[in-house]
């Protein structure tokens, strides 16, 4: 009798909980983003990546998640490094669930997009969004018909170039083509553009007087400074270098004792807050491309959004680090972004947040001025150009927003 | 006149290589240790003259000294840590301990001072040269200037004063400086902590050619085919051993690359190093030693 009693209570119980516990179930809905970025090694000490991200997560948790949905970001450290990349999203996609684990968004370093590329666009098939422009993974070579999974913040090198290239089309004065060098570091990522630049001066009509390669880790390069003046060029455009690479002051220094008019036009990662302040006086001037908007420009409402964040988590950057911390707002965003629509749609799912995604027209919550663009090439096609000011230590606008689709066609 | 361009960088850059051999080129004298560690202690002299210079705004010649002695204090402190512990023993097992100290120095120096560059710009007079066509842009003349200001004083320091001819007994053979009643121990600190103002003066004039970061610590690994070539327990030796780097890197740059061979100048000294260990084994300076088995 007991027992009949035990089992006619625990049905009971079980009856009354189970619309209980699915209804739980219902609300607290999860969506995971593996989020791969430096927090130790080579870049760890790039702190305001972490802290972008951080916050970022912490905005949209206290908005109450994203159409219900609870987003959790699964941030791990890749180290900067690609095997450890590779390490954090086999782990991440072997032990999240499938339905839940629907994006990759973080550095993904485009070592570990080609190493992944059969794996992620053929066989687990999940949307990933890098920070890697690289021409091979989302250039003309590459691109969705190559790579149906892999989405980009920003133009690619090659795009990048070609907007430079056009600037220095209108900016050249003189009767004769304008004589362009070209300085490039001996890596993968530094002759990433190469070939499509090569192309690109032909149609404009540009003539490349010199090429220089300069090692990353090189102290003095008064030799290709020498051999470029020899050149006589009107413009110089170098890539392929970092603000704590050893060689970017040095050339920067170099380049302006030999060649002081020269103009001197960079790609993303040399229009940075790093660069003016680690080349000083020698960056006053430098002209770059961004694919995002820089911390100066309070009057744009994404910088304001992730000023008003800063100031509420009470975040002390130290120096050259509110760009990073604006890079991980970005991240955090794109995420949301790819949520927000995938929801929307009604299919959560990877396939679903692909396809989504590919529809999605966006203006980056303003960054963009009012601009919006279309994730149709999966890619950001928005860049801007911008000129250095050590005195300000910052980069100041020097075009409107372009679209590099739209640009370059 | 490129030539002339080309040598004349190359002597300058050379003259900053060489100060930085001296610094391993001590320590290997004195202890028959090589000093792995000599990037991060370049980077760190570079670091504490920055605090100085750049951070409290100290003046040049105030902040220069201070600098070099905290990093003398540093190289001291560090011996006293790690390398007098291991006196007696195998001199290889003090150059492992070098290793594992570039490790632990390279994380502190990142995990301190981020992985940012500092604009490091001395502000010294402009001594900018120029001949015709020929420039010599004034931080390389600085460099080369301050390095050898820099190699003087340590040689009349050497070679002129007291301490310094006990540091070369000692040099020479530590039991018969101890029978003389020197303390072997003490000289060993103090070659260390000059070994690192060395260091640490390379340091701020190979930075103040660009910038300074953690990464600076990569021109550390110059001084290997710098001291190797010049023999690792010649003095004369570190300085012949570092023009021959820089000129030759100089010139690598000015007529092999343009041929192609993009990125040679940055083995070219190592072929260089090759090339003279097999003529001559213990370098061009170093001294030949027949070891009876």
């Amino acid at each position: 009798m007991k027992k009949n009693c035990c089992i006619v209570f625990m049905l009971v119980l079980t009856l009354l909980l189970f619309p209980a516990t699915s209804l739980w179930a219902q609300s607290s809905k999860v969506i995971k983003i593996g989020a791969p970025i430096p927090l130790g090694g080579a870049g760890g000490a790039y702190v305001g990546i972490a802290w972008g991200y951080n916050d970022c997560q912490s905005y949209f948790a206290a908005k109450g998640g994203i159409r219900g949905y609870k987003v959790v970001y699964l941030v791990e450290d890749n180290r900067w490094d690609v095997i450890t990349e590779i390490a954090v999203i086999n782990r991440q996609l072997t032990m999240e669930p499938k339905e839940e684990l629907l994006l990759f968004c973080g550095n993904l370093i485009t070592g570990t997009l080609k190493a992944l590329s059969e794996k992620i666009n053929k066989e687990v098939r999940i949307p990933s969004i890098a920070l890697s422009y690289s021409v091979e993974m989302f250039g003309s070579k590459g691109g969705p018909s190559k790579y149906p999974y892999y989405f980009s913040f920003g133009p690619d090198y090659s795009q990048q170039v070609g907007l430079l290239l056009r600037y220095i089309k209108r900016d050249h004065k003189k009767d004769t083509p304008p004589r362009l060098a070209v300085v490039y570091s001996p890596t993968e990522y530094g002759r990433d553009p190469l070939s499509d630049l090569k192309e690109d001066v032909v149609r404009l009509g540009i003539k490349i007087v010199a090429e220089e390669e300069m090692a990353i880790t090189a102290s003095d390069v008064t030799a290709q400074i020498i051999n470029i003046r020899k050149a006589q060029p009107d413009y110089i455009i170098w890539h392929g270098f970092l603000p704590g690479m050893l060689v970017a002051p040095v050339f920067l220094k170099t380049a302006r004792q030999y060649l002081p008019k020269v103009p001197i036009l960079g790609t993303h990662y040399q229009t940075t807050l790093s660069m003016i302040l680690a080349g000083a006086q020698a960056a006053d001037g430098l002209i770059g491309v961004s694919t995002q908007v820089q911390w100066e420009e309070t009057n744009n409402p994404f910088v304001r959004l992730v000023h008003e964040q800063a100031a509420k988590s009470k975040r002390q950057f130290p120096a050259g680090e509110p760009p990073n911390y604006m890079g991980g707002w970005i991240l955090g965003l794109m995420a949301a972004h790819a949520v927000d629509v995938t929801v929307a749609s009604g299919d959560v799912s990877r396939e679903g947040m692909k396809k989504a995604l590919e529809k999605s027209t966006w203006d980056f919550d303003g960054m963009y001025e009012g601009r919006k663009f279309s994730y149709a090439s999966h890619k950001v096609p928005m860049a801007r150009i911008y000129k250095a000011s050590f005195a300000q230590k910052q980069w100041n606008p020097i075009t409107p927003w372009l679209n590099a689709d739209e640009e370059l066609k | 006149m490129d030539f002339v361009q080309s040598l004349g960088s190359g002597i300058l850059s050379g003259l900053a290589y060489g100060l930085l051999g001296l610094g391993l080129v001590l320590i290997f004298r004195a202890s028959e240790a090589f000093n792995f560690a000599v990037g991060e202690f370049l980077v760190i002299g570079g670091f504490l003259f920055y605090i100085l210079y750049f951070g409290w705004d100290l003046p040049f010649l105030i902040a220069l000294p201070i600098g070099l002695g905290a990093a003398a204090v540093f190289g001291a402190i560090v011996e006293r840590l790690t390398i007098k512990p291991l006196m007696g023993r195998p001199a290889l097992s003090m150059t492992i301990v070098t290793l594992g100290l570039s490790n632990i120095l390279a994380g502190g120096l990142q995990a301190t001072a981020g992985s940012n560059p500092y604009s490091f710009s001395l502000g010294l007079p402009d001594f900018t040269v120029e001949l015709g066509i020929l420039i010599y842009p004034s931080p390389q003349v600085w460099a080369g200037v301050l390095s050898l200001v820099f190699f003087s004083l340590v040689l009349f320091f050497l070679y002129r004063t007291r301490w310094g001819l006990v540091i070369q007994a000692t040099s020479e053979s530590q039991p018969k400086a101890l029978c003389f009643g020197i303390n072997a121990q003490f000289v060993l600190l103090l070659v260390w902590a000059i070994a690192t103002v060395c260091i640490g003066a390379a340091g701020i004039v190979i930075a103040n050619l660009g910038a300074l970061s953690y990464q600076t610590s990569l021109v550390g690994l110059r001084a290997i085919p710098v001291v190797l070539i010049g023999g690792l327990d010649s003095i004369p030796g570190a300085l012949v051993g570092g023009l021959i780097v820089g000129v030759v890197e100089a010139l690598t740059g000015a007529y092999v690359e343009p041929l192609g061979l993009i990125g040679f100048k940055e083995v070219v000294p190592y072929l260089v190093l090759l090339v003279t260990l097999f003529i001559r084994p213990y370098g061009l300076f170093g001294t030949v030693r027949i070891e009876r088995v």
